[in-house]
Protein backbone atom coordinates (compact mmCIF):
# COMPACT_ATOMS: atom_id res chain seq x y z
CA UNK A 1 0.00 0.00 0.00
CA UNK A 2 2.98 2.24 -0.24
CA UNK A 3 3.13 2.69 3.50
CA UNK A 4 6.48 2.48 5.19
CA UNK A 5 5.70 2.53 8.81
CA UNK A 6 8.19 1.98 11.60
CA UNK A 7 5.33 0.66 13.70
CA UNK A 8 4.10 -1.70 10.99
CA UNK A 9 4.44 -5.47 11.26
CA UNK A 10 3.21 -8.48 9.38
CA UNK A 11 -0.20 -9.61 10.48
CA UNK A 12 -1.45 -13.12 11.33
CA UNK A 13 -4.48 -12.32 9.19
CA UNK A 14 -2.35 -13.40 6.24
CA UNK A 15 -4.28 -16.26 4.58
CA UNK A 16 -2.37 -18.10 1.86
CA UNK A 17 -4.06 -21.46 1.31
CA UNK A 18 -6.94 -20.14 -0.88
CA UNK A 19 -4.34 -19.03 -3.43
CA UNK A 20 -3.66 -22.73 -4.10
CA UNK A 21 -7.12 -22.92 -5.71
CA UNK A 22 -5.74 -20.89 -8.62
CA UNK A 23 -3.58 -23.89 -9.56
CA UNK A 24 -6.55 -26.27 -9.83
CA UNK A 25 -7.70 -25.21 -13.35
CA UNK A 26 -4.20 -26.00 -14.58
CA UNK A 27 -4.73 -29.73 -13.97
CA UNK A 28 -7.23 -30.35 -16.83
CA UNK A 29 -5.23 -28.04 -19.10
CA UNK A 30 -2.08 -29.98 -18.28
CA UNK A 31 -3.82 -33.28 -19.11
CA UNK A 32 -4.94 -31.77 -22.42
CA UNK A 33 -1.39 -30.63 -23.22
CA UNK A 34 0.11 -34.01 -22.34
CA UNK A 35 -2.48 -35.87 -24.44
CA UNK A 36 -1.51 -33.71 -27.44
CA UNK A 37 2.01 -35.09 -27.19
CA UNK A 38 0.84 -38.55 -28.29
CA UNK A 39 2.03 -39.11 -31.83
CA UNK A 40 -0.84 -40.53 -33.91
CA UNK A 41 -0.44 -43.56 -36.12
CA UNK A 42 -0.93 -42.40 -39.72
CA UNK A 43 -2.67 -44.41 -42.43
CA UNK A 44 -2.72 -43.63 -46.13
CA UNK A 45 -4.75 -45.61 -48.64
CA UNK A 46 -5.23 -45.03 -52.35
CA UNK A 47 -8.70 -46.35 -53.10
CA UNK A 48 -9.95 -46.81 -56.68
CA UNK A 49 -13.70 -46.88 -57.24
CA UNK A 50 -15.26 -50.21 -56.38
CA UNK A 51 -12.14 -51.87 -54.98
CA UNK A 52 -11.75 -52.91 -51.35
CA UNK A 53 -8.46 -51.63 -49.93
CA UNK A 54 -6.98 -52.81 -46.65
CA UNK A 55 -4.98 -50.52 -44.42
CA UNK A 56 -1.78 -51.46 -42.65
CA UNK A 57 -2.48 -53.29 -39.36
CA UNK A 58 -2.57 -51.12 -36.27
CA UNK A 59 -3.07 -51.65 -32.58
CA UNK A 60 -6.05 -50.47 -30.57
CA UNK A 61 -5.32 -50.45 -26.86
CA UNK A 62 -7.79 -50.88 -24.09
CA UNK A 63 -7.22 -49.26 -20.72
CA UNK A 64 -8.22 -46.41 -18.49
CA UNK A 65 -5.71 -43.86 -19.79
CA UNK A 66 -7.68 -42.23 -22.56
CA UNK A 67 -9.39 -44.14 -25.33
CA UNK A 68 -8.77 -44.95 -28.99
CA UNK A 69 -9.90 -42.38 -31.53
CA UNK A 70 -9.83 -43.09 -35.23
CA UNK A 71 -10.31 -40.45 -37.94
CA UNK A 72 -10.57 -40.88 -41.70
CA UNK A 73 -10.72 -38.26 -44.44
CA UNK A 74 -11.34 -38.93 -48.12
CA UNK A 75 -9.56 -36.41 -50.35
CA UNK A 76 -12.18 -36.14 -53.04
CA UNK A 77 -12.05 -33.56 -55.87
CA UNK A 78 -13.95 -30.27 -55.59
CA UNK A 79 -17.65 -30.43 -56.50
CA UNK A 80 -17.96 -34.15 -56.03
CA UNK A 81 -19.67 -36.60 -53.73
CA UNK A 82 -18.86 -40.12 -52.64
CA UNK A 83 -20.06 -43.01 -50.57
CA UNK A 84 -17.29 -44.45 -48.40
CA UNK A 85 -17.75 -47.93 -46.91
CA UNK A 86 -15.47 -48.57 -43.94
CA UNK A 87 -15.13 -51.85 -42.05
CA UNK A 88 -13.05 -52.46 -38.95
CA UNK A 89 -11.55 -55.93 -39.03
CA UNK A 90 -10.06 -57.79 -36.10
CA UNK A 91 -6.83 -59.83 -36.21
CA UNK A 92 -8.74 -62.77 -37.67
CA UNK A 93 -10.13 -60.66 -40.52
CA UNK A 94 -13.68 -60.65 -39.13
CA UNK A 95 -15.72 -57.46 -39.43
CA UNK A 96 -16.31 -56.08 -35.97
CA UNK A 97 -17.80 -52.76 -37.10
CA UNK A 98 -18.91 -51.36 -40.42
CA UNK A 99 -20.23 -48.00 -41.47
CA UNK A 100 -20.91 -45.84 -44.50
CA UNK A 101 -19.96 -42.22 -44.80
CA UNK A 102 -21.75 -39.95 -47.28
CA UNK A 103 -19.07 -37.45 -48.23
CA UNK A 104 -19.19 -34.34 -50.36
CA UNK A 105 -17.16 -31.32 -51.31
CA UNK A 106 -18.35 -28.16 -53.01
CA UNK A 107 -16.73 -24.89 -54.01
CA UNK A 108 -17.50 -21.83 -56.08
CA UNK A 109 -17.31 -18.07 -56.25
CA UNK A 110 -19.53 -15.38 -54.81
CA UNK A 111 -20.08 -11.75 -55.76
CA UNK A 112 -22.10 -9.27 -53.76
CA UNK A 113 -22.17 -5.47 -53.58
CA UNK A 114 -18.99 -5.09 -55.59
CA UNK A 115 -17.07 -7.68 -53.57
CA UNK A 116 -16.23 -11.19 -54.70
CA UNK A 117 -14.38 -14.24 -53.50
CA UNK A 118 -14.37 -18.02 -53.40
CA UNK A 119 -16.02 -20.41 -51.00
CA UNK A 120 -15.51 -24.06 -50.22
CA UNK A 121 -17.42 -26.46 -48.02
CA UNK A 122 -17.20 -30.17 -47.50
CA UNK A 123 -17.81 -33.11 -45.24
CA UNK A 124 -15.75 -36.10 -46.31
CA UNK A 125 -14.34 -37.20 -42.97
CA UNK A 126 -15.41 -39.20 -39.98
CA UNK A 127 -14.26 -39.70 -36.41
CA UNK A 128 -14.80 -42.83 -34.34
CA UNK A 129 -14.23 -42.90 -30.58
CA UNK A 130 -14.68 -46.26 -28.84
CA UNK A 131 -12.99 -48.90 -26.76
CA UNK A 132 -11.89 -52.16 -28.35
CA UNK A 133 -12.81 -54.30 -25.31
CA UNK A 134 -9.31 -55.73 -25.21
CA UNK A 135 -6.04 -54.66 -26.75
CA UNK A 136 -5.47 -56.14 -30.19
CA UNK A 137 -4.47 -55.60 -33.79
CA UNK A 138 -7.02 -54.32 -36.26
CA UNK A 139 -7.24 -53.29 -39.89
CA UNK A 140 -9.50 -51.04 -41.89
CA UNK A 141 -11.14 -52.09 -45.14
CA UNK A 142 -12.21 -49.12 -47.24
CA UNK A 143 -14.31 -49.14 -50.40
CA UNK A 144 -15.56 -46.27 -52.55
CA UNK A 145 -18.92 -46.07 -54.30
CA UNK A 146 -20.53 -43.44 -56.45
CA UNK A 147 -17.70 -40.97 -56.79
CA UNK A 148 -19.71 -38.47 -58.83
CA UNK A 149 -19.31 -34.91 -60.00
CA UNK A 150 -21.89 -32.15 -59.63
CA UNK A 151 -23.84 -33.34 -62.65
CA UNK A 152 -23.90 -36.93 -61.39
CA UNK A 153 -21.25 -38.18 -63.80
CA UNK A 154 -18.76 -40.78 -62.45
CA UNK A 155 -15.22 -39.60 -61.74
CA UNK A 156 -12.55 -42.14 -62.63
CA UNK A 157 -9.71 -41.02 -60.38
CA UNK A 158 -8.76 -43.02 -57.28
CA UNK A 159 -9.20 -41.23 -53.97
CA UNK A 160 -6.59 -40.88 -51.26
CA UNK A 161 -8.01 -41.73 -47.84
CA UNK A 162 -5.93 -40.55 -44.89
CA UNK A 163 -6.43 -41.81 -41.38
CA UNK A 164 -4.98 -41.27 -37.94
CA UNK A 165 -5.23 -43.39 -34.81
CA UNK A 166 -4.66 -42.24 -31.26
CA UNK A 167 -4.86 -44.75 -28.45
CA UNK A 168 -4.98 -42.29 -25.56
CA UNK A 169 -7.30 -39.53 -26.68
CA UNK A 170 -9.17 -37.60 -24.00
CA UNK A 171 -12.42 -35.67 -23.94
CA UNK A 172 -11.04 -32.20 -24.76
CA UNK A 173 -14.35 -30.27 -24.46
CA UNK A 174 -14.96 -31.78 -21.02
CA UNK A 175 -11.43 -30.82 -19.91
CA UNK A 176 -11.93 -27.23 -21.07
CA UNK A 177 -15.34 -27.08 -19.38
CA UNK A 178 -13.79 -28.46 -16.18
CA UNK A 179 -11.05 -25.81 -16.28
CA UNK A 180 -13.61 -23.01 -16.69
CA UNK A 181 -15.89 -24.27 -13.91
CA UNK A 182 -12.93 -24.81 -11.57
CA UNK A 183 -11.63 -21.32 -12.29
CA UNK A 184 -15.05 -19.87 -11.49
CA UNK A 185 -15.19 -21.84 -8.23
CA UNK A 186 -11.68 -20.65 -7.33
CA UNK A 187 -12.74 -17.02 -7.91
CA UNK A 188 -15.76 -17.53 -5.66
CA UNK A 189 -13.41 -18.90 -3.00
CA UNK A 190 -11.01 -15.95 -3.30
CA UNK A 191 -13.93 -13.53 -3.10
CA UNK A 192 -15.24 -15.30 0.01
CA UNK A 193 -11.81 -15.22 1.65
CA UNK A 194 -10.52 -11.77 0.74
CA UNK A 195 -13.44 -9.73 -0.57
CA UNK A 196 -16.06 -10.00 2.13
CA UNK A 197 -15.73 -7.89 5.28
CA UNK A 198 -17.50 -8.43 8.59
CA UNK A 199 -18.62 -4.83 8.46
CA UNK A 200 -18.23 -1.90 6.09
CA UNK A 201 -18.87 1.78 6.72
CA UNK A 202 -18.44 4.73 4.35
CA UNK A 203 -18.52 8.47 5.03
CA UNK A 204 -18.18 11.23 2.47
CA UNK A 205 -17.27 14.71 3.54
CA UNK A 206 -16.86 18.00 1.69
CA UNK A 207 -14.21 19.10 4.19
CA UNK A 208 -10.68 17.94 4.85
CA UNK A 209 -11.78 15.81 7.78
CA UNK A 210 -13.99 12.70 7.92
CA UNK A 211 -14.75 10.39 10.83
CA UNK A 212 -16.66 7.15 11.40
CA UNK A 213 -17.57 5.49 14.70
CA UNK A 214 -18.32 1.78 14.36
CA UNK A 215 -17.97 -1.62 16.02
CA UNK A 216 -14.67 -2.98 14.76
CA UNK A 217 -11.80 -5.19 15.83
CA UNK A 218 -11.22 -8.85 16.59
CA UNK A 219 -10.02 -11.49 14.12
CA UNK A 220 -8.74 -10.16 10.82
CA UNK A 221 -7.64 -6.71 9.76
CA UNK A 222 -9.32 -3.34 9.65
CA UNK A 223 -8.83 -1.62 6.31
CA UNK A 224 -9.11 2.16 6.18
CA UNK A 225 -9.48 3.53 2.68
CA UNK A 226 -9.14 7.25 1.97
CA UNK A 227 -9.91 8.94 -1.34
CA UNK A 228 -9.87 12.71 -1.80
CA UNK A 229 -10.28 15.22 -4.60
CA UNK A 230 -9.29 18.88 -4.85
CA UNK A 231 -10.35 21.34 -7.54
CA UNK A 232 -9.63 24.92 -8.54
CA UNK A 233 -12.42 27.42 -7.70
CA UNK A 234 -12.48 28.52 -11.35
CA UNK A 235 -12.50 26.82 -14.77
CA UNK A 236 -9.11 28.15 -15.88
CA UNK A 237 -6.12 25.84 -16.14
CA UNK A 238 -3.65 25.88 -13.26
CA UNK A 239 -0.95 28.54 -13.36
CA UNK A 240 1.83 26.37 -12.02
CA UNK A 241 2.82 22.92 -10.93
CA UNK A 242 0.36 21.36 -8.45
CA UNK A 243 1.71 19.85 -5.23
CA UNK A 244 2.99 16.27 -5.51
CA UNK A 245 2.25 15.13 -1.95
CA UNK A 246 -0.10 15.78 0.95
CA UNK A 247 0.00 15.00 4.64
CA UNK A 248 -2.52 12.41 5.85
CA UNK A 249 -3.31 11.88 9.51
CA UNK A 250 -5.27 8.94 10.91
CA UNK A 251 -6.47 8.82 14.50
CA UNK A 252 -8.30 5.95 16.16
CA UNK A 253 -10.10 6.37 19.49
CA UNK A 254 -11.76 3.74 21.67
CA UNK A 255 -15.29 3.72 23.05
CA UNK A 256 -14.41 6.25 25.74
CA UNK A 257 -12.76 8.60 23.28
CA UNK A 258 -9.24 7.74 24.38
CA UNK A 259 -6.78 7.84 21.50
CA UNK A 260 -5.34 4.43 20.82
CA UNK A 261 -3.55 5.07 17.53
CA UNK A 262 -2.18 8.10 15.75
CA UNK A 263 -0.52 7.74 12.38
CA UNK A 264 0.76 10.39 10.03
CA UNK A 265 2.13 9.86 6.57
CA UNK A 266 2.69 11.55 3.25
CA UNK A 267 0.49 10.44 0.34
CA UNK A 268 1.00 10.99 -3.37
CA UNK A 269 -1.23 13.57 -5.03
CA UNK A 270 -1.97 12.99 -8.72
CA UNK A 271 -2.87 15.76 -11.16
CA UNK A 272 -5.68 14.79 -13.54
CA UNK A 273 -7.42 16.64 -16.33
CA UNK A 274 -10.23 15.88 -18.76
CA UNK A 275 -12.14 18.15 -21.17
CA UNK A 276 -10.53 21.24 -19.70
CA UNK A 277 -11.27 20.26 -16.08
CA UNK A 278 -8.34 19.93 -13.73
CA UNK A 279 -8.32 18.24 -10.35
CA UNK A 280 -6.02 16.61 -7.84
CA UNK A 281 -6.68 13.21 -6.32
CA UNK A 282 -5.17 11.11 -3.57
CA UNK A 283 -5.82 7.49 -2.65
CA UNK A 284 -4.47 5.58 0.32
CA UNK A 285 -5.21 2.29 2.08
CA UNK A 286 -4.05 1.61 5.64
CA UNK A 287 -4.37 -1.72 7.46
CA UNK A 288 -4.85 -1.86 11.22
CA UNK A 289 -5.07 -4.65 13.73
CA UNK A 290 -7.45 -4.05 16.63
CA UNK A 291 -7.33 -7.11 18.90
CA UNK A 292 -10.51 -6.33 20.82
CA UNK A 293 -13.92 -5.86 19.26
CA UNK A 294 -15.48 -2.62 20.37
CA UNK A 295 -16.64 0.83 19.42
CA UNK A 296 -13.86 2.75 17.67
CA UNK A 297 -13.74 6.12 16.02
CA UNK A 298 -11.66 6.47 12.86
CA UNK A 299 -10.77 10.02 11.89
CA UNK A 300 -8.70 11.04 8.86
CA UNK A 301 -7.50 14.48 7.96
CA UNK A 302 -6.07 15.87 4.73
CA UNK A 303 -5.29 19.48 3.76
CA UNK A 304 -8.37 21.59 3.01
CA UNK A 305 -6.44 23.64 0.45
CA UNK A 306 -3.17 23.72 -1.43
CA UNK A 307 -1.56 26.96 -2.40
CA UNK A 308 1.02 26.59 -5.13
CA UNK A 309 2.26 29.05 -7.80
CA UNK A 310 -0.74 31.32 -7.37
CA UNK A 311 -3.27 28.46 -7.53
CA UNK A 312 -5.60 27.64 -4.68
CA UNK A 313 -6.73 24.03 -4.81
CA UNK A 314 -9.78 23.48 -2.57
CA UNK A 315 -11.00 20.12 -1.39
CA UNK A 316 -14.08 18.91 -3.26
CA UNK A 317 -14.74 15.79 -1.23
CA UNK A 318 -13.08 13.29 1.04
CA UNK A 319 -14.31 9.70 1.20
CA UNK A 320 -13.48 7.50 4.16
CA UNK A 321 -14.25 3.74 4.11
CA UNK A 322 -13.68 1.37 7.03
CA UNK A 323 -13.85 -2.41 6.54
CA UNK A 324 -13.54 -4.84 9.40
CA UNK A 325 -12.52 -8.52 9.62
CA UNK A 326 -10.53 -8.77 6.41
CA UNK A 327 -7.95 -11.40 5.52
CA UNK A 328 -5.12 -10.69 3.12
CA UNK A 329 -3.41 -12.89 0.50
CA UNK A 330 -0.08 -11.09 0.76
CA UNK A 331 1.94 -9.51 3.56
CA UNK A 332 0.94 -5.91 4.18
CA UNK A 333 2.23 -3.40 6.71
CA UNK A 334 -0.15 -3.32 9.66
CA UNK A 335 -0.53 -0.66 12.31
CA UNK A 336 -1.28 -1.62 15.89
CA UNK A 337 -3.05 0.29 18.69
CA UNK A 338 -1.09 2.48 21.03
CA UNK A 339 1.21 3.36 18.14
CA UNK A 340 2.25 6.84 17.22
CA UNK A 341 3.85 6.52 13.82
CA UNK A 342 5.22 8.73 11.15
CA UNK A 343 5.41 7.32 7.63
CA UNK A 344 6.49 8.68 4.30
CA UNK B 1 -19.54 -25.07 12.48
CA UNK B 2 -18.18 -25.89 9.05
CA UNK B 3 -16.14 -23.11 7.48
CA UNK B 4 -17.87 -22.21 4.21
CA UNK B 5 -14.50 -21.35 2.68
CA UNK B 6 -13.29 -24.91 3.24
CA UNK B 7 -16.52 -26.17 1.66
CA UNK B 8 -15.90 -24.08 -1.47
CA UNK B 9 -12.31 -25.35 -1.63
CA UNK B 10 -13.51 -28.96 -1.34
CA UNK B 11 -16.07 -28.23 -4.06
CA UNK B 12 -13.35 -26.86 -6.38
CA UNK B 13 -11.15 -29.92 -5.78
CA UNK B 14 -14.11 -32.24 -6.36
CA UNK B 15 -15.05 -30.51 -9.62
CA UNK B 16 -11.54 -30.63 -11.05
CA UNK B 17 -11.00 -34.24 -9.97
CA UNK B 18 -14.31 -35.54 -11.28
CA UNK B 19 -14.11 -33.62 -14.57
CA UNK B 20 -10.50 -34.59 -15.28
CA UNK B 21 -11.00 -38.25 -14.42
CA UNK B 22 -14.17 -38.46 -16.53
CA UNK B 23 -12.36 -36.83 -19.47
CA UNK B 24 -9.50 -39.35 -19.21
CA UNK B 25 -11.38 -42.57 -18.45
CA UNK B 26 -14.54 -41.68 -20.45
CA UNK B 27 -16.74 -44.17 -18.62
CA UNK B 28 -19.69 -43.72 -21.00
CA UNK B 29 -17.74 -44.47 -24.15
CA UNK B 30 -19.10 -47.27 -26.36
CA UNK B 31 -17.12 -50.53 -26.28
CA UNK B 32 -16.82 -53.18 -28.99
CA UNK B 33 -19.32 -55.91 -28.20
CA UNK B 34 -21.65 -53.57 -26.34
CA UNK B 35 -25.26 -53.48 -27.52
CA UNK B 36 -25.92 -51.07 -30.40
CA UNK B 37 -23.35 -48.90 -32.16
CA UNK B 38 -21.04 -46.01 -31.29
CA UNK B 39 -22.29 -42.46 -31.55
CA UNK B 40 -22.46 -41.51 -35.24
CA UNK B 41 -20.81 -38.38 -36.59
CA UNK B 42 -22.31 -36.33 -39.43
CA UNK B 43 -23.25 -38.34 -42.51
CA UNK B 44 -22.37 -41.73 -40.96
CA UNK B 45 -24.63 -44.79 -41.12
CA UNK B 46 -23.67 -48.00 -39.40
CA UNK B 47 -23.97 -51.18 -41.39
CA UNK B 48 -25.24 -53.17 -38.46
CA UNK B 49 -25.26 -53.26 -34.69
CA UNK B 50 -24.23 -55.47 -31.81
CA UNK B 51 -26.80 -57.85 -30.42
CA UNK B 52 -25.88 -60.18 -27.58
CA UNK B 53 -22.20 -59.50 -28.18
CA UNK B 54 -22.28 -60.29 -31.92
CA UNK B 55 -22.03 -57.85 -34.81
CA UNK B 56 -25.19 -58.32 -36.87
CA UNK B 57 -24.99 -56.85 -40.35
CA UNK B 58 -28.08 -54.90 -41.36
CA UNK B 59 -29.83 -55.65 -44.62
CA UNK B 60 -28.00 -53.63 -47.30
CA UNK B 61 -30.12 -50.66 -48.27
CA UNK B 62 -28.97 -47.87 -50.53
CA UNK B 63 -29.85 -44.56 -48.96
CA UNK B 64 -31.26 -42.02 -51.34
CA UNK B 65 -29.33 -38.84 -50.76
CA UNK B 66 -28.72 -35.96 -53.08
CA UNK B 67 -24.95 -35.88 -52.62
CA UNK B 68 -24.23 -32.20 -52.09
CA UNK B 69 -25.22 -30.94 -48.68
CA UNK B 70 -23.50 -27.54 -48.84
CA UNK B 71 -25.36 -24.42 -47.87
CA UNK B 72 -24.07 -22.54 -50.90
CA UNK B 73 -21.96 -19.46 -51.44
CA UNK B 74 -24.25 -17.11 -49.46
CA UNK B 75 -23.63 -18.99 -46.25
CA UNK B 76 -19.96 -19.56 -46.94
CA UNK B 77 -19.09 -15.91 -47.42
Amino acid sequence: MGLSSPGGRRDPALLLWPLASLLLPLLPLLVLAVSALEWPRRLVMVVPEGQRVLSAPFELRDGWLGSPRLTLTAEIPPNSSVELDVALLDAGGRTVLSLTKDGWRASGTWAEEGESGTWEEGDAGLALAMRPGRTGRFQLAVQLHDLLDEAGRPLPNPVVVRGSIRNHSVDAPLLLFTAVVTQATALVLLMACYGIARGRWVRRSDEGVAAIRCEAGGPGLVRVGVVARWELPHDNPPLGQPPATASLELRVCDALGRPCLRHRQTVTVAHRSSDGDHWLSAHQVIHLRLPETGSHRFRVQLPETFRADGDIWEIEWLRLAVEDGLMTPRPVPVLSPDAVTEGR
Amino acid sequence: MVDERAVVMVLAVTVVTAGTLAAITRPGLWRLGQEGTPAASSGVRYGGSYRSGRWVTATPRRQDWSGFQGRGPGAAK
